[in-house]
C-alpha cells in the first residue's frame, strides 16, 4: 500500500474523531514517527498521541477502523488526501485557525444563508435516494478542496447525513456558490448534464420564490 | 505528373493573366468577390450551426468566438499569414515575403480578401467541437496563431508560391482544388488537439462509460445553419477557380450533388439501423459531402461526386461512434465532418481523378499530402492549446460551466426572458 493511500486511510478515521489543531497535530505526528513503518505500528502512534483526550478515550476504536481501511481491499470508503492541509498547517499553525475563524462577513454573505440551505435542500430533495447518497459521498470527498473552515465542513457533513434543520454555517458567498457548483457537477457525473441543469433550475426557482436573493448564489 | 502539376497550379494561373484591366479581368474580380462574400457568409452558418447545437447559456459565446474569429482572423492573415502563405515559397515550406500588404494591386487584393475568409473558415471549425467549456480569451489566443502560423503553412505547401517558388506539396502534384486537407481537416485536426486538452464537458460521459447526449436548444438554427453553409459553400468552391469561367458549372454541380449524396449517406445508415434519422446527423452529413468534395470538385465527374459525398455522410455516423469510444467530445461533430470527410475526400479526389480513375501514383501522392498535414498540424496545434491552457487558461472553471458561459465570459443572455437563475455582474463577468 503506497504512503498517500496510508495516509488517507489515517485521516479518515482520526477526522471523524479529532477536529482542528488536534487533527492536524496528530496526523504531523503520524507523519514524522510511523508513515514509513508498517501499518501494524499504528498501535504506539495511538500510544504517541495519548495527549489528544479524543484519541485517548477512543484509542481500540480507532486503531480497528484504521486496520480496516487498511486492508482493505480498495480505498473507495477513504478521504481525500489532506496532504495539502497538512503543509498548509505545518506552515502557518495556529494562524491559519485563527484567521478562518475571525473571518469578517459581509451583510450580503449572511443575506444568502437562508437562501443557500433552502437551494441545497431543493437540490438534494431533487434526486432519489441512492443518488443522494452518491452526492452526498462527492460533497464530502469535495469540501476538502473547497477550502471551508474545519467547523463548516462537520456542519454540512453533519446536515448531509442527518438533513432536519439547516445549522447555522459561516459562510461567505464564494464558498456558497462554490458548494452549489460542486452539488451541480455531482449531478453532472450522477444524472448527466442536461438532467442537472433541469435540476439546478428548479431548485433555483424554488429558492427564489423564497428567497429573491438566491440568484446570488449561481 | 506534368499534367497533375499544371492542375494544381490552375489556381495560380489568374494571378499572373488577369492582372490587367481589360472586361475579363473585371469580370473575374467580380466572380471573386461575390465568392469571397459567400465564403464570408458561411460565417453565419458556423455561427448558427454551432450556436443551435450547444445549450442556451451558452449560445452568445459560441456567437462571439464565430464572430471573433472573422474579425481577428482576418486582421492577422493579413498581418502575416498571406505572406507565409502566398509569399515567395523557396524552400516549399512557407513564404517569406508581401506580409503586411499595402500598396497593392486591384487583384491582389481580390486575392487577399477570399483567401482571408478561407483563413477565418479554418479557425472556426475549432469552435463548434471545443463549444461550451472553453475560456474565450484562450480560445482566442489559439485561434490567433492557428490563422496566422498553422494554417498558412500548411497552405504554402498546397497552394503556395502565387508571389514565387513552389510548395512541396504543389510540386509533387497534391489536389486539393478548394481545400478538403488544406482548410477544413487543418481546422478538425485543430479542433482535435483541442478538445484532447481540454477535456469533455462535465458529465458528458459516466464513468461506467456511457455516453450522455446533449442536445443543442435550436435545432431550426441548425437547419439554417446548414442550408446557409451549404450556399456559401458555392462561393468557396467555385471561387476556387478564381475566375469566371465554364469550369464553374461542373464544380457547383459536383458540390451539390455531393451535399445531397451526404445527407442521403446519414439516413441510409439510420435506416438500415432502424434507428430513427436526426436533423443535426443529417445536416452534418451534407456538410461532410461538401466537404468531400471540396478537394475534387473540379476535377471529378459528377457520378463519383456523389459517391464521395455519400461515403462523406456515412463517416459522419462512424466518426462519431469512434470518438465518443475514445471519450472525446466534439459538440458540433466538427472533426468527423472535416477531419474524417476531409481526409476521404482528400483522397476521393486523387482516385476519381476525371479520365484516370485510381491512378496509383495520384493515390500515393494524396495519402501523402493527408499524412504531412494530419503529422505537422496535429502535434502543432496539440503543443499551441497545451500552452495556452498553462500559460492563459483554456478550461473554464466549473462554476462557468454551470453558469454558462454566455454570463460568465460576455455578462450577456441569449435568451434573458426564458433563463432564470444567476446575477449577471457585468463588473465582474
Amino acid at each position: 500500500m503506497d504512503l498517500t493511500t496510508r495516509r488517507r486511510a489515517v485521516f479518515t478515521v482520526l477526522s471523524d474523531y479529532v477536529h482542528d489543531d488536534s487533527l492536524w497535530q496528530a496526523m504531523g505526528q503520524w507523519e514524522a514517527s510511523c508513515s514509513a513503518q508498517g501499518q501494524f505500528e499504528l498501535n504506539k502512534f495511538l500510544a504517541s498521541c495519548s495527549g489528544i483526550d479524543a484519541i485517548a478515550k477512543n484509542r481500540t476504536a480507532i486503531y480497528r477502523q484504521m486496520i480496516v481501511l487498511l486492508m482493505a481491499p480498495d480505498n473507495q470508503r477513504l478521504k481525500p488526501d489532506p496532504l495539502r492541509e497538512m503543509e498548509q498547517y505545518k506552515k502557518q499553525g495556529f494562524s491559519s485557525v485563527k484567521l478562518s475563524r475571525s473571518q469578517s462577513f459581509t451583510p450580503q454573505d449572511v443575506q444568502c444563508r437562508p437562501a443557500f440551505a433552502v437551494l441545497l435542500g431543493e437540490l438534494m430533495d431533487a434526486v432519489r435516494s441512492d443518488t443522494q447518497q452518491r452526492l452526498q459521498r462527492y460533497l464530502q470527498d469535495q469540501m476538502l478542496s473547497l477550502q471551508l473552515g474545519q467547523d463548516v465542513r462537520r456542519g454540512l457533513a453533519e446536515w448531509l447525513e442527518i438533513r432536519g434543520a439547516f445549522p447555522p454555517l459561516a459562510l461567505d458567498l464564494l464558498s456558497m456558490r462554490k458548494l452549489i457548483n460542486t452539488v451541480y457537477i455531482g449531478l453532472c457525473e450522477s444524472l448527466g448534464p442536461v438532467q442537472a441543469d433541469q435540476i439546478l433550475n428548479a431548485a433555483a426557482a424554488k429558492a427564489m420564490a423564497q428567497h429573491a436573493n438566491a440568484g446570488l448564489l449561481l | 505528373m506534368k499534367k497533375i502539376t499544371a492542375a494544381a497550379l490552375l489556381l495560380l494561373s489568374p494571378l499572373i493573366c488577369y492582372a490587367d484591366n481589360t472586361p475579363e479581368s473585371a469580370m473575374n474580380t467580380v466572380w471573386l468577390m461575390t465568392a469571397a462574400a459567400l465564403v464570408f457568409f458561411m460565417q453565419a452558418g458556423f455561427a448558427l450551426l454551432e450556436s443551435g447545437m450547444s445549450r442556451a447559456k451558452n449560445a452568445v459565446n459560441v456567437m462571439m468566438k464565430n464572430y471573433l474569429d472573422v474579425c481577428l482572423g482576418s486582421l492577422i492573415f493579413w498581418l502575416v499569414g498571406y505572406g507565409l502563405m502566398f509569399g515567395n515559397n523557396t524552400t516549399g515550406f512557407f513564404g517569406s515575403d508581401h506580409f503586411f500588404m499595402d500598396d497593392i494591386q486591384p487583384w491582389d487584393a481580390a486575392f487577399i480578401l477570399f483567401q482571408t475568409m478561407f483563413a477565418a473558415t479554418a479557425a472556426t471549425i475549432c469552435s463548434g467541437a471545443m463549444a461550451e467549456r472553453t475560456q474565450f480569451r484562450g480560445y482566442l489566443i489559439a485561434s490567433g496563431f492557428i490563422t496566422g502560423l498553422i494554417y498558412p503553412l500548411v497552405g504554402s505547401w498546397a497552394w503556395g508560391g502565387v508571389h514565387g517558388g513552389q510548395g512541396w506539396l504543389a510540386s509533387i502534384g497534391f489536389i486539393d482544388f478548394a481545400g478538403s486537407s488544406v482548410v477544413h481537416s487543418v481546422g478538425a485536426w485543430c479542433a482535435l488537439a483541442g478538445i484532447i486538452v481540454l477535456g469533455a464537458r462535465s458529465g458528458r460521459f459516466s464513468e461506467r462509460g456511457e455516453v450522455r447526449e446533449i442536445p443543442g436548444h435550436n435545432l431550426t438554427m441548425v437547419a439554417l445553419g446548414g442550408f446557409i453553409l451549404w450556399l456559401g459553400w458555392f462561393g468557396f468552391n467555385g471561387g476556387s477557380t478564381l475566375k469566371a469561367d465554364e469550369n464553374i458549372g461542373l464544380i457547383l454541380l459536383n458540390t451539390h450533388l455531393s451535399a445531397c449524396a451526404g445527407a442521403l449517406g446519414v439516413m441510409l445508415w439510420r435506416v438500415l439501423q432502424n434507428k430513427a434519422i436526426l436533423l443535426t446527423e443529417t445536416v452534418n452529413g451534407s456538410i461532410a459531402g461538401l466537404v468531400a468534395i471540396t478537394a475534387g470538385c473540379a476535377s471529378m465527374d459528377p457520378l463519383f461526386a456523389i459517391i464521395s459525398g455519400f461515403v462523406g455522410g456515412l463517416l459522419v455516423i462512424a466518426g462519431t461512434a469512434f470518438l465518443n469510444a475514445l471519450r472525446l467530445d466534439d459538440v458540433v461533430g466538427a472533426i468527423p465532418v472535416h477531419g474524417f470527410a476531409g481526409v476521404w475526400g482528400t483522397f476521393a479526389a486523387g482516385m476519381f481523378y476525371s479520365g484516370d480513375l485510381f491512378n496509383t501514383e495520384r493515390m500515393v501522392v494524396q495519402s501523402i499530402g493527408i499524412f504531412s498535414i494530419f503529422m505537422f498540424v496535429f502535434p502543432a496545434s496539440l503543443l499551441l492549446y497545451w500552452l495556452t491552457a498553462k500559460f492563459s487558461g483554456l478550461r473554464a472553471d466549473t462554476q462557468h460551466e454551470q453558469r454558462g458561459l454566455d454570463v460568465t465570459e460576455h455578462a450577456e443572455r441569449g435568451y434573458p426572458e426564458f433563463q432564470p437563475g444567476s446575477v449577471i455582474d457585468r463588473r465582474a463577468a
